[in-house]
């Protein structure tokens, strides 16, 4: 019994593994350099002011939307709702890269020209 | 922000969007188990994730942000941090393909190149963690 029960506790044991490191990695670290990113970044091209964006705070729930649905469903058992639940995480924390990335490239830029000040 | 500084950071967010990218190729893989050589793919995702997203962008950010010499060139020598860069990552993707390859000594190889990479940015970094507000 203890025999049969080893091979599904070390499975889930290491989903459990794979969440917590995306905790770390995404949740805490990937998170704050998102943050700080776009709080001390130079503001884009043309663009006086700097705001946050609507896209800014999309990112921000899909990211968190989609790293809660991988805590709540990467250790539970296999089927049809862990399933549909994994690939809406991943589509969501996926969306949330790219539009950090869309947001973030055009800030990644040299010292504004006098002409750029206003 | 200095050109070093630009490439390293772009450098990063390639990294960073290839490596969600195969992460949620993964996922996918997971939740509905249809190609399981996707599992393959599981080691370049780790290592552009802990390595080409987080290295060059924490560098890129020190060379930019870091107090400047008071003395010749502000941020040191840029030939020099170019170099580092493209040691940086070539270490990267040496490993990524050891990895994905199973081969140990491209594994090793890219790790001594990181290593080299990693050393060059602290000899031109160290010298930089200063303050003037002391000074006469």
């Amino acid at each position: 019994m203890v025999v049969q029960q080893l091979p599904a506790d070390a499975a889930a044991g290491r989903r459990w593994e794979t969440v917590s490191w995306h905790l770390l990695t995404v949740g805490w670290i990937t998170q704050i350099i998102i943050g700080v990113s776009i709080w001390m970044f130079p503001s884009a091209k043309g663009q006086l002011r700097r705001k946050d964006s609507p896209r800014v705070w999309f990112l921000f729930w899909m990211l968190n939307v989609g790293l809660l649905l991988r805590l709540l469903f990467e250790p539970a058992q296999p089927g049809n709702l862990t399933s549909a639940a994994l690939a809406l995480s991943a589509l969501l924390q996926w969306s949330a890269a790219l539009l950090y990335v869309l947001e973030i490239w055009p800030r990644v830029r040299g010292r504004r020209s006098k002409s750029d000040r206003g | 922000m200095p050109p070093v500084s630009m490439l390293l950071i772009r450098i990063s967010l390639v990294h960073f969007i290839v490596a969600v990218t195969v992460g949620a190729v993964v996922m996918l893989e997971r939740a509905f188990g249809l190609f399981p050589q996707f599992w393959l793919l599981l080691p370049i995702h780790i290592e552009l994730a802990m390595t080409g997203w987080l290295l060059p962008l924490v560098i890129g950010t020190a060379w930019w942000i870091f107090p400047r010499h008071l003395a010749g060139k502000p941020r040191g020598s840029e030939k020099a941090a170019k170099t580092a860069t493209v040691l940086l990552v070539a270490g990267i993707w040496t490993g990524i393909s050891g990895a994905v390859s199973t081969t140990p000594e491209a594994v090793f190889a890219g790790r001594i190149v990181l290593l080299t990479a990693v050393l060059l940015f602290a000899v031109l970094l160290v010298p930089r963690v200063v303050s003037y507000r002391d000074r006469p």
